[in-house]
């Protein structure tokens, strides 16, 4: 095999998980769908009233990313390990860290990215203002990443387990509480006038913190489970 | 002589000594639950702003406590079954969590019905009581990873993996919620005036030392039962006098 | 709400019953559940050494 450096096999692997979401183009569509109709579904529960939705829309938005996230890890590492190709991966000589991070770059590429896509038409739904949609799209830029990290974590202890989703999203979404505070907080701070810096800051440092941490811990975690 | 420390780390040995320990810690609990009563309701006067309704945070506090403090054990437990593969560290682990998610319900439990004659409202949203409910959460993730697998060591390492997560997660968790509160002029569930009475300070040690007293007889209570069930098939266990009757 | 003012005339009694009863509750039922896990347990291992056994 090619010796490969660590910056090319994490390019290799954010490729070959690209591709096949691509080739599975609707599980990524019913993930943005979820997204969609999540976010709609709110309005239609508490009312029109414009004064309202917009005082709600970065929580709703915010709320409906985390779910839809927690929706598709559940594929993050099953069709691999269902065909063999995890264990294969476990036996690789390069750290697996990198695997796992190419891994969950490509998650977020594929229902992180297109999330933060649909964001600017959803908060004209809730007649957010243009600051206060920027400022949304930029918490969660910064947040998605860590949402699709720390999920990792999760669907790789829950692999393989007859709870499945339903598990992952209890063991992850306390974790994920502090994204959601701060990146709502960014929101509630520019339509209240004052300075959002110190939220998407906080947010920016914990991107690097997952960032450093979750590839590791995660490769330990499939390691447990593969056991 | 020299302490053999190890001589107790393996299930066969701790068993015996767990059951022994047990009457020591649970009957000075029981006194000390009865003492922390008295003085808590008898001996410390009314407050001067909450009447008698303060009285509640001789059990709420301690509570509390216990429950953060027995999820650092659960995890370190957790993690020193992780690192060492001591099955007994795990098996520990699984003793604690339990425990340590009732006092976390009993601490939101008596925090809410604290709450309603402070705030007129059950719930508030106070940083601490938002924090204590995100560790139930955490809690019961636990629980419920280890209840969902079905090999043994997956389930304590998984669980293991989980719990340090969660320890690490618990200060960043805390410091957004407190941040998220003062965000929205929440209220703070606080205590009136600068320093407490000494009785109320009494009470409150008090309870507190039978919460732990509590807590460890219990975790060893359980500790056993998870040692029988995991060590069914050895010899040790056919020749326990319990299992032979 | 009714609640409120039973609440206001009776304080300790709303203490007592609210808490520390429910607390109370709480550590009774976590003793028997221990209880009872022990003696299912216990149950268990006997039936599987008597198979052994035989």
């Amino acid at each position: 095999m090619k010796k490969r450096s660590l910056f090319s096999l994490l390019m290799l692997v954010i490729r070959r998980d690209l591709l096949l979401a691509l080739r599975c183009r609707t599980d990524v569509l019913t993930t943005l769908v979820f997204f969609v109709m999540v976010v709609s579904l709110f309005p239609l529960g508490v009312g029109p009233e414009t004064d309202m939705l917009r005082k709600i829309a970065p929580g709703v938005l915010w709320v409906a990313a985390l779910l839809s996230s927690m929706l598709s890890l559940g594929r993050l590492f099953s069709a691999d390990y269902l065909d063999g190709t995890l264990e294969q991966m476990l036996l690789v000589p390069q750290s697996l860290s990198v695997l796992v991070l190419g891994k969950m770059v490509a998650h977020w590429m594929v229902s992180g990215l297109p999330l933060v896509l649909l964001t600017p038409v959803l908060g004209l739904q809730f007649d957010m203002s243009v600051e206060a949609i920027g400022v949304l799209i930029l918490g969660l830029l910064l947040g998605t990443p860590v949402l699709s990290m720390l999920g990792a974590i999760g669907a790789a202890l829950t692999l393989g387990l007859r709870g499945g989703g339903v598990l992952l999203s209890l063991l992850v979404l306390p974790l994920c509480i502090p994204v959601l505070i701060f990146g709502t907080g960014a929101v509630g701070a520019v339509t209240a006038g004052l300075n959002y810096s110190s939220n998407l800051s906080m947010m920016g440092a914990l991107l690097v913190l997952a960032l450093t941490f979750t590839p590791w811990v995660a490769a330990q975690a499939l390691r447990i489970s593969m056991e | 002589m020299a302490i053999n420390w190890f001589k107790y780390s393996a299930p066969t040995t701790f068993y015996g000594l767990a059951g022994k320990l047990i009457p020591w810690f649970a009957i000075p609990a029981a006194i000390l639950f009865a003492v922390g009563l008295y003085i808590g309701f008898a001996v410390a006067p009314m407050d001067a702003q909450q009447g008698e309704f303060y009285r509640i945070i001789f059990i709420h506090v301690p509570a509390s406590m216990l429950s953060m403090f027995l999820y650092m054990v659960m995890a370190g437990y957790a993690a020193l079954g992780l690192i060492f593969n001591t099955r007994l560290s795990s098996m520990m682990a699984s003793a604690v969590a339990p425990t340590g998610a009732l006092f976390a319900f009993i601490s939101l439990w008596t925090g809410a019905l604290w709450g309603k004659p402070m705030w007129g409202a059950w719930w508030v949203w106070d940083a601490r009581m938002t924090s204590e409910l995100i560790l139930l959460f955490l809690y019961l993730g636990f629980i419920a990873l280890h209840a969902s697998i079905d090999d043994p060591r997956r389930a304590d390492r998984a669980s293991a993996l989980l719990a340090i997560v969660g320890s690490v997660n618990v200060p960043i968790i805390y410091f957004s919620v407190k941040w998220w509160n003062t965000l929205h002029q929440g209220s703070t569930i606080k205590f009136s005036g600068t320093s407490m009475h000494i009785a109320m300070q009494q009470a409150m040690f008090t309870m507190l030392a039978a919460c732990w007293l509590y807590a460890i007889a219990v975790t060893l209570a359980r500790v056993r039962s998870i040692i029988l069930e995991r060590e069914r098939h050895t010899k040790w266990i056919a020749e326990l006098a319990e299992v032979r009757s | 709400m009714s609640l409120d003012i039973w609440m206001r005339e009776n304080p300790l009694t709303y203490v007592w019953i609210g808490s520390y009863a429910v607390a109370m509750l709480v550590f009774v039922i976590e003793i028997a559940m221990v209880r009872h896990k022990r003696t299912l347990t216990l149950q268990q291992v006997r039936l599987i050494h008597q198979a052994e056994e035989e």
